[in-house]
């Protein structure tokens, strides 16, 4: 069996099957780039991820390895509606995999599925992230995303009148 | 391990269109308001949001939610005031910080909703709103002033007087997309002028004197494809009923969806007597006061005036509110409906 090594930021490798790694668009183009460039067929690709750390990289690829036998989901599906396969995608287990984690989590969990290029994943995750905004006040919001007001002079106020003249009962 | 300043960074550098990939999961309007004040970030991408939702409603048709009050509540009202025998158009700006600044609804970048003001409101305590008194006409001028988004592409006037819709109407007709237009209170004349880029229409408590002045130049309206209209009263004149049917005939070859309030027997007769052919028609929606129509039944039998039609949706609603004026299958959308307590949260 083909392997390929992936090494993330913090420095720790993990050897999977390069079918495995291939469900991953960009760890696919790593490894096509990879055959394209060596002489020795053989050879092991390594592929050094700089911007995941151990903790991050595990989880994904232990998500892949479960979605293994998942069709490949391309890219810009659903791009119409802006909507990913979330709702219909999310199995059992994927609840399981997500309940344990903080928002933080999740949150570096979204930005790697994005960098890795895994549709699936990204959905699920930003699926979680909006189930965990919807409902909360905006301090709630700033908060949980540790994010904080930028807003200029009285931009903010005339922002809440705007919201009063919208708001559904 | 976690390093939480790290993290504390990263949140802070979310990509752009990840904020976007994660707000566009959001549903709830309500939550989505919310999100516009986190801040400038979110605000920017809740917005194009918002606007999305709200504009898909005019290719989305659907009895039930399509012809309810705009969710983007417009900033502007128009009412009228009355010194002696002498009247006096108002433009009420909402809110108030908006006055002199953006004074076009909170979201979207080319869209402007324009309500008219119920007179029994106006001496509402709570009105206290900045007001602008109207020229008689309104010219470029008072079109910069207004601050129009210039790139303006929907446009909503519902429950406004001739002078306002005459005068706003026809500034924008060659740019405008759709043009949703409800409950006019007149007699006069409004027309659509040179519409080049209209592809949806929604009139709504028109009178048929009205429509056909609408829809008199169908050169006027080439890439019309959504046309929803609802008449005032139902309880016409067969004759009248004709002139309706001509109107559409005007603009029948560019339509894809059509909805009416009419009954259907009445629609069939008036098919049969008008060899109007509906060519590219896929979606008819009809409002009647007959209960229990058979879709299917009907689309088949629709067939030779409408050959690429494949769904008919049928909105049954008594008789009685069938005939009357200010329907109340346009429920929330205009009029009495409207709530003016909303003025109450200023």
């Amino acid at each position: 069996m083909a392997l390929v090594r992936v090494i993330s930021s913090d420095g720790a490798a993990f050897l999977v099957s390069q079918r495995l790694a291939k469900r991953s668009g960009k760890l696919k183009t790593e490894i096509e780039t990879f055959r394209k460039s060596s002489d020795n067929s053989e050879a092991q690709p390594e592929i050094r991820i700089v911007t995941i750390r151990a903790e991050i990289l595990r989880l994904v690829l232990q998500w892949l390895q479960q979605h293994q036998n998942d069709p490949v989901l391309p890219a810009n599906q659903n791009e119409q509606d802006g909507r990913g396969d979330a709702e219909m995608g999310q199995s059992q287990w994927d609840r399981d995999f997500l309940a344990p984690m903080d928002l933080g989590i999740v949150m570096e969990l979204i930005l790697a599925a994005n960098h890795l290029e895994v549709k699936g994943l990204l959905d699920i995750t930003c699926k979680l992230v909006e189930s965990k905004i919807t409902g909360r006040t905006v301090d709630e919001i700033r908060t949980a995303f540790k994010l904080k007001s930028d807003f200029k002079g009285n931009e903010e106020e005339q922002t809440r009148l705007e919201n009063r003249w919208c708001v559904e009962n | 391990m976690r390093n939480p300043k790290h993290l504390e960074l990263l949140e802070f550098y979310i990509p752009p269109e990840l904020v976007d990939k994660i707000l566009v999961c959001i549903t709830e309007h309500n939550t989505l308001l919310r999100c516009r004040l986190v801040c400038s970030k979110w605000k920017r991408f809740t917005d194009e949001i918002l606007e999305k939702h709200h504009l898909s409603s005019l290719t989305q048709w659907n009895f039930d939610s399509n012809l309810k009050y705009p969710s983007l509540s417009p900033p502007i009202f128009v009412y009228r005031e009355r010194s002696g025998t002498k009247w006096t158009d108002l433009l009420a700006v909402l809110p108030s910080a908006l006055r002199g600044t953006k004074l076009w609804s909170p979201f979207p970048q080319n869209y402007l909703a324009i309500i008219g003001f119920q007179e029994s409101h106006k001496n509402d305590e709570n009105m206290s709103c900045p007001q602008v008194q109207l020229k008689p006409t309104v010219q470029t001028q008072e079109k910069n002033n207004l601050a129009i988004p210039t790139n303006l592409k929907h446009l909503e006037i519902l429950n406004c007087d001739e002078y306002l819709t005459e005068s706003v109407v026809p500034l924008f007709s060659q740019q405008l997309v759709s043009l949703k237009i409800g409950g006019l209170d007149y007699e006069g004349s409004l027309a659509l002028g040179n519409s080049v880029n209209l592809k949806q229409l929604f009139i709504h408590e028109i009178n048929v004197m009205e429509f056909e002045e609408l829809i008199n130049d169908a050169k006027a309206l080439p890439q019309l494809e959504y046309l929803s209209v609802i008449m005032s009263s139902q309880n016409v004149f067969w004759q009248e009923k004709h002139k309706i049917l001509n109107c559409l005939s005007k603009v029948s070859e560019s339509l894809t969806h059509l909805r009416l309030k009419v009954e259907v027997e009445v629609f069939q007769r008036l098919l049969n007597e008008y060899a109007v052919i509906f060519s590219n028609v896929s979606f008819l929606e009809i409002a009647c006061s007959t209960p229990n129509i058979h879709e299917e039944s009907l689309k088949e039998n629709l067939l030779p005036w409408f050959p690429k039609l494949k769904s008919v949706s049928v909105k049954s609603i008594p008789q009685k509110r069938f005939l009357q004026d200010r329907e109340c299958l346009l429920c929330g959308e205009i009029g009495p409906e409207f709530n003016p307590a909303r003025l109450n949260l200023l």
